[in-house]
């Protein structure tokens, strides 16, 4: 309906009109409409009277109208209007005063004309008309027997130019200052486009998001362009700015943040406060495609008419994010701990122990270098790069390559500084990356510690092997490869066990000197062991037995055995040789000189032969309160017996 | 006017009122307090016209003790200032919605402490 | 880069020794912590570390500089560790772990209240665990003291 009206009053053209020429039409349908009702009327009343003339004209002037109506709609233009009307109005008008009889009111349609004309055809030309028009009228009236209404009352007259006078005054007055505003209007609203324009520009091309905040954390729909791909949302206008950070970031950092931005519209917000506590000024967003992105957001607050806002800002500083992070090695921790638990799990314990012990030693040597004020800073590194290289070492020994591997990662860190001059930052660095090798260390002593608990365990009802012996036998395994042969070691007759706690670690080194011992004198190789009749397999036996106050070990091999004849001359040809002379020995005697300290019968090697263990083996049995004898024959082997006191 | 100090550290009390008697406040002016819960028996006792409070404490901490205020009709428009160790945003953060006025991170210093009082007594700043 | 999450405390340390003492500390060498160790120190401030990660904040100093501080802070010349003493090593450690809390914000940490080891030779409960812990020892123009920070969840390699 609505429809039907507009199309009616504006002739259908309402669009294709400025704003000021659509009042006008709206205006002159108006005119039409109501000067067609009238004439009609009035039409028909003067000639229901009787007069003829009067009624078909004001008809005849309706018919004009209707078509003037058709005629602007058929022209789609209101200009026809606009200057038609003037015209019309002027001539009928003026027809009406010459008709009209004495003391007629039908005169003061008149009054009227100022008022439509300087509205429709303007100020200037409304004026011309209106004076054209008053003109004409005043001569109509004044003129005597030009109209029946001249013959009216002088004041009647003269009231009626008077009243149109003033009229026409105002309407001149009014259409001018509408004019002016509506100028001002229209330069206004060109200066608003073009600063909009101008604003446009920059929110569309801005690659900051841009955006303000109303008391309800709503993001405004006026807002930077690139707010949106920001905060991947299509259009961030109207949302919450709290929903949309929802799921991603943490919940309790969008808390933070919702509490912060509400702080912005408090009566009286902390300012001095307000930047330093932003939670927002970098943040990483969950992305829909792919990384995490690195946002920084900034707020501050703005008065408006409209009331308080926060203004925001957005950058997207990924990038640098990403740089910083190339320099950092995400190695996830618990992966890294399960590979360390799979590799530790089949290594032995006892060598775990070892290399774990070894390591502690050389990182505590490290350590103690670290500590020492008076180090040199160039040493210091040298040092650090040896203590890792060793731990290094050990632990691929031992089989802990993934260890290995990271401690390889810090011994190259650390090499990266030898020979240079390191600052302190640099030794800050190498430390705590020591420190965390130093805490793995102890996290694996831990895991083992626990397994230690379920082997004692296991130990006990199976009843595993000594580590004693274990030791025995990895000495005699490491030996043989080392010299080609292959020996056997007997230790049945050694009880596990048997050994106490306070004498464990002598008996080891005894042992396993008295190994060395062997080996060094040799083993015949198989053909030659045939030919004397003894077994094909060098054999090592080692037993143990308990008295009521002492402990008895007996080691004996079947190899070449001690040559007295051979100790002698190598005693005589010893410079520090102080005892009898050695030529003068008997047999027993000439044994006792393998303990003599400085002799061996063997060539110096990595196994032997420097004359220090037999000499050294009796000097700690002794001072341990216990006895150790040899008893050897060429060609037979050796036997040590060896006893130690148990109070 | 009367001022609260609030601190289990006795030293810590010591230099607030140190450095506020620097800035002219008379002795007298100071009353002490080494937790929250003593804090709260002297607030309801005396007229006090400034509170300044440390967070980590026995017993009632700082950040209860404010939120308790703030819920007593009486206190809510008590001005005060946190003095603490604690220098993270969250904290911050966390604070200033229990209700506190201003914030100031250990050490303390005079002209810091003398800016943040005049602002929350609403003095000129000079 | 992990050692950026020791930085903080150390700068901590400058900081709170700038402003209460007018001393500006130097690092010297940092080394392991080693759990059963005695230390050299007289008396120790603790603070312990909870939250997203778990670690221990240890200032040491021997007794002389530990007086001489108390008495700039108080006035007071103090010839023997009392009250006051205790009182100002916890205040300073408790500062410094609260202010390093401020480069370690992607963290949610809550730190304890002080606790003081004191006497010569003693030896610190150190967390259970395997986290690793470095001593940076500092010197100043009025004594040598040190700085021992322990992280667990924060430093990896």
């Amino acid at each position: 309906m609505k429809k039907f009206l507009k199309n009616v009053l504006y002739s259908g053209i309402q669009n294709r009109l400025p704003p000021e020429d659509q009042i006008k039409l709206l205006f002159i349908n108006s005119i039409i409409f109501f000067g067609l009702a009238v004439l009609t009327v009035f039409g028909a009343r003067d000639l229901a009277h009787g007069e003829l003339w009067l009624g078909s004209i004001t008809l005849g002037i309706a018919g004009v109208v209707l078509g003037l109506y058709f005629a602007i709609r058929a022209a789609k233009s209101s200009r026809f209007g606009v200057w038609f009307l003037p015209f019309l109005m002027f001539a009928f008008f003026s027809y009406l005063t010459a008709s009209g009889g004495a003391g007629s009111t039908t005169v003061l349609w008149m009054l009227t004309y100022p008022v439509i004309v300087v509205f429709l055809a303007g100020a200037v030309p409304g004026s011309v008309f209106s004076a054209a028009f008053l003109a004409v009228q005043a001569v109509l009236l004044f003129v005597p027997g030009l109209s029946p209404v001249g013959e009216g009352a002088v004041e009647f007259k003269l009231r009626l130019l008077g009243v149109y006078a003033i009229l026409f005054t105002f309407s001149l007055a009014f259409e001018t200052i509408r004019l002016r505003a509506q100028k001002e209007l229209a330069r206004t609203g060109a200066e608003l486009a073009a600063e909009k324009v101008q604003t446009d520009g920059i929110l569309t091309n801005v690659t900051e998001g841009i955006f303000l905040l109303d008391p309800t954390l709503t993001i405004a729909d006026e807002h930077s362009r690139s707010l949106a791909a920001l905060l991947q949302t299509e259009n961030p206008g109207g949302k919450s700015l709290p929903e949309l950070l929802k799921g991603r970031l943490a919940d309790r950092e969008v808390a933070a943040a919702s509490d912060y931005l509400q702080m912005f519209f408090l009566p009286h917000p902390p300012s001095h406060l307000m930047d330093g506590m932003n939670p927002l000024s970098e943040v990483a967003m969950a992305s829909a495609d792919g990384p995490h992105k690195h946002l920084t957001f900034a707020f501050g607050p703005v008065e408006l008419i409209t009331g308080r806002r926060v203004l925001g800002t957005v950058r997207d500083v990924t990038q640098a994010w990403e740089l910083g992070q190339k320099l950092k090695d995400e190695e996830d921790r618990s992966a890294r701990q399960m590979r360390h638990l799979f590799q530790i799990i089949h290594v032995k314990p006892e060598l775990l122990l070892q290399f774990l012990q070894d390591a502690d030693e050389e990182i505590s040597a490290v350590n103690r270098r670290l500590k020492d004020p008076k180090a040199d800073l160039s040493t210091l590194v040298e040092n650090l790069f040896q203590g890792v290289h060793a731990v290094k070492g050990n632990a691929a020994l031992v089989g802990l390559t993934s260890f290995a591997e990271r401690v390889h990662d810090l011994e190259t860190v650390i090499a990266a500084f030898r020979g240079k001059r390191p600052v302190w930052q640099d030794f800050l660095e190498m430390t705590v990356q020591l420190s965390i090798i130093h805490a793995e260390l102890a996290e694996i002593r831990e895991l083992l510690d626990r397994m230690a608990l379920f082997q004692r365990g296991m130990e006990a009802s199976t009843g595993g092997k000594d580590l004693l012996l274990m030791a025995l036998e990895k000495a005699v395994d490491r030996l043989g490869h080392d010299t080609g042969q292959t020996v056997e070691l007997d230790t049945l007759r050694f009880p596990p066990g048997l050994v106490p706690d306070r004498y464990r670690k002598l008996v080891k080194d005894i042992l396993v000197q008295l190994v060395r011992n062997s080996f060094a004198h040799g083993f015949e190789p198989p053909p030659e062991r045939q030919a004397l009749g003894k077994e094909p397999r060098a054999r090592i036996r080692v037993a143990a037995q308990s008295g009521e106050d002492h402990l008895t070990l007996t080691y004996w091999d079947d190899g070449r055995g001690f040559n007295p004849q051979q100790l002698r001359s190598v005693a005589q040809t010893l410079p520090s040789w102080t005892g009898k002379d050695p030529s003068s020995l008997s047999d027993s005697q000439a044994l006792k000189l393998a303990f003599a300290p400085g002799l061996s019968t063997a060539v110096a090697g990595q196994h032997a032969g420097r004359g220090v263990g037999l000499g050294l083996v009796k000097d700690r049995v002794e001072a341990a309160g216990g006895t150790l004898k040899l008893r050897s024959a060429p060609g037979k082997g050796v036997a040590f017996d060896i006893t130690l006191p148990m109070p | 006017m009367r001022i609260l100090i609030v601190d289990d550290s006795r030293i810590m009390r010591s230099i607030v009122k140190n450095t506020l008697q620097a800035l002219h406040y008379p002795p007298d002016t100071f009353l002490e307090a080494a937790d929250g819960d003593q804090a709260w028996a002297l607030l309801e006792a005396q007229e006090v016209s400034l509170l300044l409070v440390d967070w980590n404490m026995p017993g009632l901490n700082g950040l209860e003790l404010v939120k308790k205020l703030r819920a007593t009709a009486k206190f809510q428009s008590l001005p005060i200032i946190m003095v603490t160790s604690e220098a993270a945003k969250y904290n911050v953060i966390e604070a200033v919605k229990a209700g506190v006025d201003d914030y100031m991170v250990k050490p303390v210093t005079e002209k810091g402490l003398e800016e943040k009082i005049r602002r929350v007594l609403g003095w000129e700043t000079s | 880069m992990n050692i950026r999450y020791i930085l903080p405390f150390i700068e901590a340390v400058e900081t709170a020794f700038n402003h209460l003492f007018r001393l500006q500390p130097r690092a010297l060498t940092p080394y392991l912590v080693k759990k059963e160790e005695i230390l050299d120190w007289d008396i120790s401030g603790i603070i312990g570390i909870a939250g997203e990660a778990k670690g221990v904040v240890v200032l040491s100093f021997p007794a002389a500089l530990a007086l001489d501080l108390t008495t700039i802070l108080t006035g007071e010349t103090k010839t023997a560790i009392d009250d006051e003493v205790t009182d100002a090593v916890g205040e300073l450690v408790n500062i410094v772990t609260g202010n390093a809390k401020k480069g370690l914000e992607e963290f949610r940490l809550l730190i304890s209240l002080p606790s003081i080891v004191q006497g010569p030779h003693h030896q610190i409960t150190w967390p259970s665990g395997s986290i690793p812990i470095i001593t940076i020892p500092f010197s100043t123009t009025r004594g040598h003291f040190s700085l021992s920070v322990g992280l667990e969840n924060i430093i990896t390699i």
